[in-house]
């Protein structure tokens, strides 16, 4: 497994909200980390990107402490979308999208034709085509966020951890943008890593979910042995029925 | 980009061919005794220094308000500039040459800088607390400056006062040349920042996550402005609002943040010494003097939009 976290202890703005966690991020799979607010996945996720450094314990990336590691080099394993990123003003799709390849250029190296051909993948991979000119600012929510996806999938990564990609999108979108994750996994095998915040759609579109609680895991594994009444009880307070959702056989949420 | 490299050619012209003594163009043309000694001796250099210097702080100012995202944040408003003032003029008050007054800049935009960097520091760089900070330091810092102009002697206190004002007056090659060799160490450096720039734009965590090493990049830009800002101020001394108007500016001609920064700061320097040095007959104005003129109502009007919009 290539992403690993070992007893890490996280503080965020000197607050300890994450406590002696081990997470093996299985690869090649689509997971959710879902949990309530506050319950520290967000953080979890920093933390894994090396956004924010572990004040105990490692996060391991290929077998190698991930801060000990070339920044650049975990730019060409791992891909990162923040939650909510702002673009700069007036940058198009295209530019955008062109500056996911930071990570393989050289500091003198020109543009190549190896960073065209990914930029017009990524392009193609979001349906993306036609936009590839107008300015970010012009696109609704829904385009805008698979612009940025665009963008970590230009970088090339064999994994891509995004921080509730879905976020401001109603929610055919937001079953879109999951679509399309789903895809990228089959398509390329990529490890795809979603904080996710609605518990149906994380059960219906991921193959594994990690139950966060108070700054630690709960419970992980398929979404039917994890998505439970008991758990839900546990990790978020809700007194829920959970029944198989009548099209995938995934679990549903009823709250009582 | 085409317009801007227009203008400053156009500038260019203006600042050789007029100026206090009225150059009839028959004289230029003929290229007589007193048209060398007035172009080639007094006027060239000067509107070269104009050139090289204007750029420097253009560029400085695009790069930090690029830096801060915050079009307000230039070297000094930040209160860099004065810093380098200060340095160099207590060089100045030693009797220091250029070399040492040059040192005497950077170490004074260094310290300044630092200091500021430090006291509005809070986890990081907050670009509005950095401002609001850098304005005070400003004003700290030309206090001390002026206490200083109060210890020298009568003639050493107005060449100081001459030097602070921002002054192109009496510049030969050797001074071009001082600032030509910097520029030419530091615009590779501008060249090369431009693309951690372009990352830095998307945000901290988007640029960590492309593989940018945030803190650094961050520190190597701030260092390469001040050094911009160093060098300009120790061939013209610390010529006000240049750096802060030179980015917006380009960016209203549709030229490129950082080239079009240099370009357009170029322009600005040049035009503004021509009329600091020509506007009212027989009254040689400072530089500094004029470009305060032409800024300070920049400045008021850009802190009135940003305070409109909420950000101040």
């Amino acid at each position: 497994m290539r992403l690993q976290a070992k007893g890490i202890d996280v503080a965020y703005d000197g607050r300890r909200v994450i406590e002696g966690l081990d997470l093996t991020i299985p690869d090649g799979k689509v997971t959710a980390i879902i949990g309530p607010n506050g319950c520290g996945k967000s953080t979890l996720l920093k933390t894994l990107a090396r956004l924010i450094r572990p004040t105990k314990g490692q996060v391991f990336l290929d077998g190698q402490d991930i801060h000990a590691a070339h920044t650049r080099d975990v730019a060409r394993k791992l891909g990162l979308l923040p939650q909510s990123p702002l673009a700069p003003e007036g940058i198009t799709v295209a530019d955008l999208i062109a500056r996911g390849r930071a990570p393989w250029r050289s500091i003198l190296g020109r543009w190549s034709p190896a960073d065209t051909a990914a930029r017009d993948a990524a392009l193609s991979a979001t349906g993306l085509e036609a936009l590839a000119d107008r300015p970010i600012a012009a696109l609704s929510g829904g385009q805008r966020q698979r612009a940025w996806i665009a963008m970590t999938l230009a970088q090339d990564t064999p994994i891509l951890l995004l921080d509730e990609p879905t976020t401001y999108l109603d929610l055919p979108h937001q079953v879109d943008l999951l679509r399309l994750l789903g895809r990228l996994n089959r398509d390329s095998g990529r490890t795809v890593v979603s904080v996710l915040h609605d518990l149906g759609l994380a059960a219906r579109f991921s193959d594994h979910v990690i139950v966060m609680s108070a700054g630690k895991v709960l419970a992980e594994g398929p979404p039917s042995e994890v998505i439970t009444t008991q758990t839900l009880a546990t990790a978020f307070g809700l007194e829920a029925v959970v029944i198989p959702d009548p099209i995938a056989n995934t679990p549903l949420v009823v709250p009582v | 980009m085409i317009r801007l490299s227009g203008l400053l050619l156009a500038a260019i012209l203006l600042g050789l061919a007029f100026g206090e003594v009225h150059l009839p163009p028959s004289a230029i043309l003929r290229w007589d005794g007193a048209a060398e000694l007035l172009i080639g001796v007094i006027r060239a250099p000067r509107v070269a220094v104009a050139v090289l210097a204007g750029a420097a702080l253009g560029l400085a100012g695009a790069l930090l308000q690029s830096l801060l995202r915050n079009p307000l944040a230039s070297p000094d408003v930040l209160g860099f500039t004065s810093g380098a003032g200060l340095g160099a003029m207590l060089v100045v008050a030693l009797g220091g040459g250029a070399l040492s007054i040059t040192l005497g800049a950077a170490s004074g935009g260094v310290l300044a800088a630092l200091a500021v960097t430090a006291l509005s520091w809070k986890s990081g760089i907050v670009p509005l607390r950095m401002i609001l900070v850098g304005i005070g330091a400003s004003f700290t810092l030309q206090a001390i400056t002026q206490f200083m102009m109060t210890r020298l002697t009568g003639a050493e206190a107005v060449e100081a006062a001459r030097w602070l004002s921002g002054s192109l007056a009496a510049r030969h090659w050797g001074h071009a040349m001082q600032i030509g060799l910097c520029l030419a160490v530091l615009l590779p450096l501008a060249a090369l920042s431009l693309r951690a720039l372009r990352l830095l734009e998307l945000g901290d965590e988007v640029a960590t996550g492309l593989g940018l090493h945030v803190t650094r990049a961050r520190a190597g830009i701030a260092a390469l402005a001040v050094a911009l800002v160093a060098s300009a101020v120790a061939v013209a001394g610390p010529v006000p609002f240049v750096a802060l108007l030179a980015g917006p500016l380009a960016v209203r001609f549709g030229a490129p943040m950082l080239l079009g920064a240099a370009v357009v700061g170029a322009i600005v320097t040049v035009l503004a010494d021509l009329a600091a040095r020509g506007l009212i007959d027989g009254v040689q104005l400072p530089l500094g003097v004029m470009t305060g003129i032409l800024g300070a109502p920049y400045l008021l009007w850009m802190l009135s939009r940003e305070m409109e919009r909420g950000r101040l």
